[in-house]
């Protein structure tokens, strides 16, 4: 039964009635009793597992020696909804992958079909695409962060943080139209094009909520004991476990390895910015926390960068004009036939990318999140795959319940931030 | 077999409760400005005895209170003088539904209107453009004939599922003579879901009310005297 791979390090298999496949680990000695063991159920209804995810586990007292993580309720099959639909169609259901950071995956997608295009979108667009990804990036810092130090009891911090991510789902929602649901980029484009009040306030809620708030939640857990016994040593993941598990984003980087998409594969406009990849050391929760709070000032360093940018290119197109890909201007349509039948066929037949398949990733707010498309030639893709970083992270999972007490479940899980829609897709 | 208790994969750096840093990891993708962040591994003597830092957090959190209920004072000044819209509140908390928040976006995507000609006929020509674009599936035309051979076509019946719906804007995007639009109305509720199909002549006919933009926020309202 047991399986000599170097990443079967986590205890052996066991395979328990009702289809559950508990990893355990023995603890010293022959004559111990299993049947002192218990196995709890926890999810998926439990608040904690955001009714998405489900864990068996089986405790010697209170600590784990068993543990079977079984993800999959929110499965909507994305992947095979994609293929009944056009790229443009596509969008919107990649606002539902991560639904804390929606504009990245809008962009990730839309990126990969112009990459098997092979059009260059104008240079406005990559910087606003860069800007509200960093933006999006911090608001999904703010609701794991604040989500998970609720989890182990500081409601402050997480009132405090939800309450600058509001503010920015409500900006983002003034050039975008929703707060979640955005659906803003467009293949070959953007929807809408930004202005400088709106950068103008962004930069507001940037320096004067955000900077706040960052250093509030830092006075208040940082030192305090109770969060610094409940986060470190708990949940390590060490950094040969984490490259061989695929484990990529801040989880990666707590654990000393500084691999980030934006360094190391730079994708749209990133190598013109200047910022820090913040790691860790210890590769446990509290860096992971400390990961995520230095990442959003690096983002909020980006976005300082990116505004005068952006202003610099004012009144430029954010659409490429290649009649295969963007819909044409409607002042076009509503006068102009050659332009409402390209407005006809785009729409009836959706952008027909060449035959191919392509893969493009870039750095979600969990780590590298990519999308894998095989193209026909025709307006819809033969199959579209995304690289989910949550549901590979939680790959992991076992690595770091195994040996923790039940009380750390619910700390572990938050910091792996496990975004169900993402997770299961 | 198995592998020892607290001996496990995760655990090979925790010893003895103390959790050992890794190594800096030697790869070639750690180029760039790679800053390491952590907190030193041994607590100080004031983390240790827990109080400092939770009378640090808890005078954050008692000058936050502070800070708002003054503010609420001062805004009771302004309320008695009937201008309590005007100061600034202590909490950005907001009455729904009886105001809406004063940066709620403009070109927010809510429920559809159908827009008319002169003669309050549909300005749709029923070309299927909106129910072709929905992701959702969720927008169903019925075309018939129309007396003016210049128009041809017109809706018989146009019926938006608004509980299907999913508010991506594609129908606004894709309609080629302006016929559907967006309004920013959030307000979409009813007890029976027969009631959430929305027909021609609903669509026709319901008044939206629009949100006058105005670029004031919550947390920092000017304060007039």
């Amino acid at each position: 039964m047991s399986l000599d791979l170097p990443y079967s390090q986590g205890g052996e298999f066991v395979d328990l009635p009702h289809d559950i496949r508990l990893r355990r680990i023995y603890p010293e000695g022959e004559d111990y009793d299993l049947s002192a063991r218990t196995v709890l159920n926890v999810g998926p209804s439990h608040p904690a597992m955001h009714g998405t995810i489900r864990m068996v586990v089986e405790l010697d007292g209170e600590t784990i020696v068993g543990c079977d993580v079984i993800p999959g309720y929110l499965h909507r099959g994305f992947e095979k909804e994609c293929e009944a639909h056009t790229y443009h169609q596509a969008i919107p259901y990649t606002d539902r992958l991560n639904y804390c950071s929606p504009l990245i995956n809008n962009f990730a997608w839309v990126e990969t079909v112009e990459k098997m295009f092979g059009v260059e979108v104008p240079r406005r667009t990559q910087l606003i695409r860069m800007y509200l990804s960093e933006v999006s990036r911090i608001t999904d810092h703010l609701t794991c962060i604040g989500a998970a130090l609720m989890e182990v009891g500081a409601l402050t911090p997480f009132l405090w943080m939800i309450e600058v991510r509001d503010w920015y789902w409500e900006h983002i929602c003034r050039v975008t139209g929703a707060r979640l649901t955005q659906t803003y980029a467009r293949i070959g484009g953007l929807a809408r094009d930004v202005t400088d009040e709106w950068l103008d306030r962004c930069e507001q809620i940037n320096s004067e909520h955000l900077v706040k708030t960052l250093r509030d939640v830092h006075v208040l857990v940082d030192h305090n004991r109770i969060f610094i016994d409940r986060m470190r040593g708990v949940g390590v993941v060490s950094q040969k476990d984490a490259i061989s598990y695929g484990v990529t984003g801040p989880m990666l980087r707590s654990t000393g390895v500084g691999l980030d998409c934006r360094k190391y594969a730079p994708y749209e406009l990133y190598e013109e910015v200047s910022f820090d990849v913040p790691i860790g050391k210890y590769g446990d929760n509290y860096d992971r926390y400390f990961v995520r709070m230095r990442e959003m000032e690096e983002s909020m360093k980006i976005c300082r960068q990116l505004d005068p940018l952006i202003r610099a290119t004012n009144g430029e197109e954010i659409k490429v004009d290649d009649s295969r890909v963007s819909l044409p201007p409607k002042s076009e349509v509503y006068s102009n036939i050659e332009a409402l039948m390209n407005h006809f066929k785009l729409i009836m037949e959706g952008q027909r990318p060449p035959q191919g398949e392509c893969y493009h990733a870039v750095e979600g707010g969990n780590g590298e999140l990519g999308f894998y498309i095989v193209s026909d030639g025709t307006g819809r893709p033969y199959k579209a795959r995304c690289r989910p970083p949550s549901f590979v992270n939680m790959g992991s999972a076992h690595l770091q319940l195994l040996g923790a007490q039940v009380a750390d479940i619910v700390p572990i899980f938050g910091q792996i931030n496990m975004i169900g829609g993402e997770c299961d897709r | 077999m198995g592998t020892q208790r607290g001996k496990n994969k995760g655990f090979e750096n925790l010893v003895d409760g103390q959790v050992l840093p890794q190594p800096a990891y030697q790869g070639e993708f750690t180029e760039g400005e790679i800053v390491q962040y952590y907190n030193p591994e041994s607590m100080t003597w004031a983390e240790r005895i827990y109080l400092p830092y939770v009378l640090a957090g808890l005078g954050l959190t008692a000058k936050v209170f502070l800070r708002n209920m003054v503010t609420w004072f001062v805004w009771l000044t302004y309320w008695v003088r009937g201008k309590g819209a005007e100061a600034k509140r202590g909490a950005t908390t907001i009455y729904y539904p009886h105001e809406m928040r004063p940066d709620f976006s403009p070109v927010n995507r809510g429920k559809h209107i159908l827009t008319m000609r002169d003669n309050d006929d549909p300005q749709c020509v029923a070309c299927y453009m909106c129910a072709t674009a929905c992701p959702a599936f969720c927008i169903h035309i019925v075309a018939g004939e129309h007396p003016d051979p210049a128009i041809e076509k017109y809706p018989v019946r146009f019926d938006i599922e608004i509980d299907k719906c999913i508010f991506c804007g594609y129908c606004e995007e894709a309609c080629p003579v302006d016929a559907i639009r967006l309004t920013t109305d959030v307000h979409l509720v009813d007890y029976k879901r027969e009631r959430m199909v929305y027909d021609r002549e609903y669509l026709l006919t319901w008044k939206p009310t629009y949100v006058e933009e105005e670029h004031v926020y919550p947390g920092d309202r000017p304060r007039k005297s």
